[in-house]
């Protein structure tokens, strides 16, 4: 028989650097999972992306028991690294923060690709220049 | 000393949640892009199949910082905001202590047979748990450290000691966490067990747990990152008389930490004729760490797996 879900949770940590503070702490001890072992878990499977945020989602089972899978980190922050910004522009249509290639576009749309609604790489790379349009970062050749 | 913080949780669904959690993760991650919103989806129904899922967005602060009051105002008011545009569920403002879920998965936490012998008893249940004559009792209140005896890396070297540690020798648990692995060392005759940790919290753990077990000889721990100028300090400062060799060093820690102790020489510390046992490495990085192993002069004598994750059991070649 299936385990029974109780509940699935979704939250952006630090590759390799869980540890049982809020958000997670909280986020899986309310549950009743074990929150050391969780980060150990975590830490072991992102070790390599050391630095980088990574989504996870957890799936916790009515026996305390849980799975997770990691997601690639948020398309802003993959802007954000390739155009060498900070942050984004409080105001996108007047004041331009950065610029991006369309070869980083692409790299980042390839990438992103398994976690987008997209059928192709062409149409994750629309997406990938919207969210750095709005961001206030120009799309250059 | 035990934190607080504020939750701030609100209900909501599909595009609400996508911009609510956009609204927390902007105003509340830490500067290393960790915290901002948990999305939690619940509502399943585990007997039958009617499903009634809803979302809930969530964000914690640290109650009593300078810039907690002035940040749930801006969340409060970011969540006014979007409140105007989607449906959102009244915004639910806690507080939360630590022992509110750091203890919340002991009610699952039950005695658990390891290996041939072993059996591991919670410490809050060792009124109710009678351990047969056969049974080596590790009785163990893990608290915050590493080392339940569920996490399979943990249960495989459990394992490997049953196997490799004899009565007499000395052993050297690194990465000791709640010193599970130290006090086993001890019940199967180990004649004495140092241990050391990066974390002050494990070797505390480790401390508080041996006297759970009333052992027949004391662990000596330190606070540590390995053999260099703080290991020294440790030895100098906390320890007496600590081996500078031992016979079974166990490390189960994570593969770059196993790779970095190697390079720092732990492994010069074994012993003539003995044994490391290494754990914590996921499947897929065992060939780092054997290779780290082969540069290093070790030989892998035995791999035992369980789930996704591996140890090995090496000597000097």
């Amino acid at each position: 028989m299936a385990k029974k879900v109780k509940a699935i949770v979704k939250l952006q940590i630090v590759a390799g650097k869980a540890n049982p503070a809020p958000p997670v702490g909280p986020a899986l001890g309310q549950h009743g999972v074990n929150i050391m072992a969780f980060c150990k878990e975590y830490n072991a499977r992102t070790a390599a992306q050391a630095g980088t945020v990574i989504p996870v989602e957890i799936t916790i089972y009515t026996d305390q028991s849980f799975t997770f899978v990691t997601k690639t980190p948020p398309a802003a922050d993959l802007i954000k690294q390739a155009a060498t910004v900070q942050k984004g522009s409080g105001k996108p249509n007047t004041e331009k923060v950065g610029k991006l290639t369309r070869k980083q576009v692409r790299d980042i749309a390839e990438l992103k690709l398994k976690d987008l609604n997209a059928y192709d790489v062409d149409n994750a790379m629309l997406m990938i220049e919207g969210s750095a349009r709005s961001m206030g970062i120009t799309i250059v050749d | 000393m035990t934190m607080n913080w504020i939750e701030i949780s609100v209900r909501a669904d599909g595009e609400a949640a996508e911009a609510v959690s956009e609204l927390f993760n902007r105003l509340n991650s830490r500067p290393d892009g960790q915290g901002g919103a948990v999305t939690e989806m619940g509502g399943f129904d585990p007997i039958g199949e009617d499903h009634h899922p809803f979302v809930i967005v969530k964000t914690y602060l640290p109650a009593g910082e300078a810039d907690t009051a002035d940040r749930q105002r801006q969340i409060e008011e970011g969540l006014w905001y979007l409140g105007r545009i989607y449906p959102l569920s009244e915004v639910v403002v806690q507080p939360l202590a630590e022992e509110d879920w750091a203890n919340a998965w002991k009610a699952s936490y039950h005695p658990l047979h390891v290996g041939r012998r072993f059996l591991i008893i919670p410490a809050w249940q060792t009124a109710d748990v009678h351990p047969g004559a056969d049974d080596v009792p590790l009785i163990l209140d893990p608290g915050m450290a590493f080392g339940t005896g569920l996490h399979p890396s943990t249960q495989l070297c459990l394992m490997a000691l049953e196997d490799v540690v004899r009565p007499g020798q000395r052993v050297l648990d690194a990465g000791c966490g709640s010193g599970i692995l130290s006090i086993a060392a001890a019940r199967l005759g180990a004649a004495r067990v140092d241990a050391f940790d990066i974390d002050p919290i494990a070797v505390t753990a480790t401390h508080e747990n041996a006297a759970l077990n009333d052992l027949p000889i004391p662990i000596h721990v330190f606070v540590s990152a390995g053999p260099d100028e703080t290991w020294t300090r440790g030895k100098v400062g906390q320890v007496s008389n600590l081996s500078d060799t031992w016979d079974v060093i166990l490390v189960n820690i994570l593969p770059h930490v196993i790779i970095a102790l190697l390079e720092a020489g732990l492994h010069t510390h074994l012993a003539p004729g003995g044994t490391m046992i290494f754990a914590g490495i996921i499947e897929e990085r065992e060939p780092e760490v054997r290779a780290a192993l082969a540069e290093h002069g070790l030989t892998v004598i035995r791999a035992l797996g369980m789930g996704d994750w591996v140890s090995l059991v090496a000597g000097a070649s």
